[in-house]
């Protein structure tokens, strides 16, 4: 409040079209893409970097077939007659090729580094057997291409189909070996067929190449190229990231701008997120920059099969790459603007990047070994699983859970970087060089907060996503103890992750209890109307799940009936208090207690509300390694009316009740179904609940809501 | 204007508590100079950066406009200008670009900064340069960029910290005009210095500062007074041969109105 009793001036409102945050972005953007050294990074750098390294690999690929004696090809065949049917029409290829005019001559695809002919080894098919399956051949490598021939009488042709790897130089040299004699048959017998003018026939021979990949569970994934060419694409990122942040950061400050910059009236945490962006948006361009390059030198260098997986180059590839590397910058930006923040010099700002950036590179190297599984450790470690994602990617075989998991931990991470780089920037430690230090991040406040702040519930979540996913998975494998047993372990697990941790962030943060967690009292009323909503939710729920495909659904009943199987034997009692009341208790704690609590100090109540209930409907999807969307609308549903309850009561006990209650309710049913088929419900996995179940349940929840609604607000926007 | 009541900043070094800046305390009226003058080290930019709002005090305030630098530090910033001889420019930006830029920052209008901007080249004469890149601008026409960019929101209060530091004759001369020029706009004005011969040109009221306390206050004619020394430099070498620890003799000190 202003001590004296003159009145400040107004103040001119501003009239900008865009947002303030991204003029400042542009701002930032425009200094920094006219500095050369950007532009070197940016342009020159792809440029120059890709070709030589194309015309360095395509050495290096003839240097090591050139060192070869003689080349040799191993062909297998589905059959001795497809055997028989290839040398009988090989030799006359070859002759056609080797008779060809030097015009002709210049035409010919010869195997690298040789111009002597190879031999040709037949590994299939079987001499006992006289069969083979030529497909698990080549992607095993016990042969460089499969030939298949098959008849076609009526076309009065033969369809060749040669079946090789794109991923080894030696499979594709072999197929445009081959190919090429038997093109030069067709050649030549349209040559003829012209001559005669006799319309009507067709080649003798229909050529079909197709590439096969050898990965796969029953071999496990290889290295090859392809698994680089993602690390290749994150490092040049790297670069394009790391000098923009420096610049924008400790630059700003050894230039003496960033004082005049922090004495606007533009909070700190606007002007690091305009920068923020601008760092971010150099990092991809750079990274669009280097995708180009390295797509046109991989064209013009007929390597674009061993750099782009087994798949090839693609649109949808190309796109994933993008995806994978603007969400690769987001976070790597946000990493290195803490570091760079917290400098007060370039030279310092490089000294603390350079040996963070080796020993983060580090994982990510290890995992591009062949052998390496993507699974639920390393989709949560940072980097490695962008790594093993994009190499995924360029397979091919991307697991659904990894991969979200990979983006929703790179996410939050990003956030908890980005707050963390927030707090840091233009404070006075960094500005004038006064007593501050790393430990500052860590320092328990000295007064007490009244709910944690949006940094800490996102390091709250941040912490959370990886440690649920990887404990959550290790608890699922647990197989040689009763069901019991593992439900009180999943029960320890839910009040350490969603009751402990939460607790003790807050305790760290100096955040009260009580207002933090939204823990005062509630009014009778409300504890009535929690129980009618909690009694009355369930059958919407139902119905929401209902709303899915037949296929996810019956998957869906699947695993919820092996589910049900084992927990026939587990008494009721202890369903109840493992299965409902302490992920009642727990959850609520962390989702409307700390999260949305958290949220509602920096948004508006629909939006805090909306965020909390969308995470919980989130953490919901994943079910031990798999993901089950089908949970999503019910659990999100559930999440907004508890999120409600709780603004409106101003407690997160009514909540606890009515989530207890609805659980307790779900799991009763589930224990009860006998009874309920003789009722007629559930005779089918996609029967509805009668229509008065529904209107009871709809009218009780409008009684309740109305409850709700007339009592008077007991809370405020914190 | 600017209402400065008993700052203090102590800050920690090797173990060792600093006190930067002893229980401060100054009041500055709209047209009115104010020099803060004080060897290196008497504690005068930190006072300016408390004012300013970008750094706490350990105890104490400041009040600008009305507002409190430690509960409402963005409406103190909105109404102050800084020139710092520290301040750079954006090398890759014109001047027009970087003028433009800093009147967003402080929530001046477009029309109003398109407007702004042509005061400040016919005021400092920046129209030769005005859209040519920072890093080609001589030093005088960077001086004159940073002087124009503290006026481009207009602020009724300008704070310059050594603000004719290593400049030349003409340089320093302009820094003269400019803030007569503050002067005549009605803006309240502290300058820190430890240059003394331009002090007593340019400012109505002095400070002296020593280790961090206000030892003596007024005008040039009242240092006169109770220092006995009939120019600051004489006033300076017996300010310093004073001990950190004895405040100013009690009877001489001139208090804060």
């Amino acid at each position: 409040m202003p001590l004296n009793v003159e009145m400040p001036e107004p103040i001119e409102k501003s009239y900008w079209h865009s947002p303030r945050w991204w003029r400042l972005a542009l701002k930032e953007l425009r200094e920094i893409l006219r500095d050369r050294r950007t532009i070197i990074t940016l342009v020159a750098m792809p440029l120059l970097i890709y070709p030589l390294l194309g015309v360095t690999l395509q050495k290096l690929l003839m240097a090591q077939l050139a060192a070869k004696s003689k080349v040799e090809y191993r062909l297998a065949f589905q059959s001795r007659d497809d055997q028989r049917l290839f040398r009988e029409n090989f030799g006359h290829g070859h002759v056609i090729v080797a008779q060809r005019t030097p015009y002709e001559a210049s035409n010919r695809i010869e195997p690298l580094g040789t111009t002597e002919d190879p031999f040709l080894e037949f590994v299939g098919p079987d001499q006992e057997t006289g069969s083979v399956d030529v497909g698990t051949m080549i992607s095993s490598g016990e042969a460089d291409i499969g030939i298949i021939f098959a008849s076609n009488a009526q076309r009065q042709s033969v369809q060749m189909e040669i079946l090789y790897r794109s991923s080894s130089p030696y499979s594709c040299d072999a197929r445009r070996f081959v190919e090429e004699r038997f093109r030069a048959i067709n050649e030549e017998f349209a040559r003829k067929e012209l001559a005669t003018v006799k319309h009507g026939r067709l080649l003798p021979f229909e050529i079909r190449a197709e590439s096969l990949t050898r990965s796969g569970k029953d071999h496990g994934p290889t290295f090859s190229l392809a698994t680089l060419v993602p690390l290749i694409l994150i490092l040049m990122t790297v670069t394009g990231a790391v000098y923009p942040a420096i610049d924008l950061t400790a630059g700003e400050r050894e230039r003496g701008t960033l004082e005049a910059l922090v004495s606007s009236p533009v909070p700190r945490h606007e002007l690091l997120f305009a920068k923020y962006i601008a760092v971010v948006s150099v990092a991809v361009l750079t990274a669009l920059a280097n995708l180009l390059s390295m797509i046109a030198t991989a064209y013009a260098s007929g390597l674009e099969g061993l750099l782009f997986g087994s798949g090839g180059l693609s649109l949808r590839l190309v796109a994933s790459t993008l995806g994978l590397l603007l969400i690769f910058a987001a976070f790597f930006s946000a990493v290195i603007l803490v570091l760079t923040s917290f400098a007060r010099s370039f030279k310092e700002a490089q000294a603390y990047l350079i040996p963070v950036m080796l020993v983060s590179l580090a994982p990510s190297v290890i995992c591009l070994l062949p052998g390496i599984e993507f699974n639920g450790w390393l989709s949560v470690i940072p980097l490695a699983n962008i790594v093993l994602l994009a190499r995924d990617v360029f397979d091919n075989r991307v697991i659904p859970i990894w991969a979200l998991a990979t983006l929703l931990s790179t996410v939050l991470y990003s956030a908890v970087a980005l707050s963390a780089a927030a707090r840091i920037f233009g404070t006075d430690a960094v500005l004038y060089g006064s007593d501050g230090s790393w430990l500052d991040l860590l320092r328990r406040p000295e007064s007490s907060r009244q709910q944690a702040s949006l940094t800490q519930a996102t390091l709250g979540l941040a912490i959370l996503f990886p440690t649920f996913l990887i404990l959550g998975g290790m608890t699922s494998r647990i197989t040689d103890v009763s069901i019991g047993y593992r439900l009180g372990i999943n029960a320890g697990l839910t009040i350490l992750l969603f009751a402990g941790l939460p607790i003790v962030l807050a305790a760290i943060s100096a955040v009260n209890f009580r207002s933090g967690f939204s823990l005062g009292g509630a009014s009778p009323l409300s504890f009535v109307a929690a129980g009618m909503l909690g009694l009355s939710l369930w059958p919407f729920a139902y119905e929401l799940v209902l709303l899915q495909t037949p296929d996810r659904l019956s998957e869906f009943v699947k695993l919820f009936e092996s589910f049900k199987t084992q927990l026939d034997a587990v008494p009721l009692a202890w369903k109840l208090i493992s299965l409902a009341l302490v992920p009642a208790i727990c959850e609520e704690l962390f989702f409307r207690g700390y999260l949305q609590t958290a949220f509602r100090e920096e948004m508006s109540t629909p939006w805090a509300v909306g965020l909390s209930s969308l995470l919980f409907g989130l953490f919901h999807v994943i079910v031990r390694d798999a993901l089950f969307f089908e949970r999503f609308a019910p659990t999100c549903f559930l999440g907004l009316i508890l999120g409600l309850v709780c603004v409106k009561t101003g407690s997160l006990w009514p909540g606890m009740l009515l989530h207890s209650l609805h659980n307790g309710l779900l799991l009763t049913i589930s224990s009860y179904t006998a009874q309920l088929k003789a009722m007629g419900i559930g005779n089918s996995e996609q029967q509805h609940l009668p229509t008065l179940w529904l209107v009871v349940a709809g009218t009780v929840a409008i009684i309740a809501g109305g409850l709700l609604v007339r009592q008077r607000s007991r809370t405020t926007k914190p | 204007m600017i209402s400065v009541h008993e700052l203090t900043r102590h800050f920690r070094s090797n173990g060792r508590t600093i006190v930067a800046v002893d229980g401060l305390s100054f009041q500055v009226k709209s047209g009115e100079v104010y020099g803060l003058l004080g060897p290196n080290g008497a504690g005068k930019t930190t006072t300016l950066r408390m004012i300013l709002g970008l750094l706490a005090p350990t105890s104490g305030d400041a009040e600008v406009n009305g507002f409190r630098a430690t509960s409402q530090p963005d409406e103190v910033k909105r109404r102050i200008g800084l020139v710092s001889a520290s301040s750079g420019l954006y090398q890759w930006l014109t001047p027009r670009e970087m003028l433009m830029f800093f009147a967003d920052l402080f929530g001046v209008s477009p029309v109003r900064a398109r407007s702004r901007l042509d005061e400040m080249v016919a005021l400092f004469d920046l129209g030769e340069f005005i859209d040519q890149r920072c890093a080609t601008l001589s030093t005088g026409q960077k001086q004159r960029v940073t002087l124009a960019r503290a006026l481009m929101h207009d602020p009724p209060v300008m704070l310059l910290d050594e603000p004719t530091r290593g400049l030349d004759v003409v340089g320093t001369h302009v820094v003269f005009q400019y803030i007569d020029k503050l002067r005549s706009l009605g803006k309240a004005v502290v300058v820190s210095t430890h240059r003394l011969d331009e002090a007593s040109h340019v400012c109505d009221r002095m400070g002296l500062l020593h280790h961090g306390r206000l030892w003596h206050e007024g005008t040039f004619a009242e240092l006169q007074q109770v220092t006995g020394c009939s120019n600051l430099f004489d006033m300076f070498l017996k300010l310093l041969g004073q001990k950190p620890e004895s405040p100013a003799e009690d009877a001489e000190v001139v208090d804060a109105p």
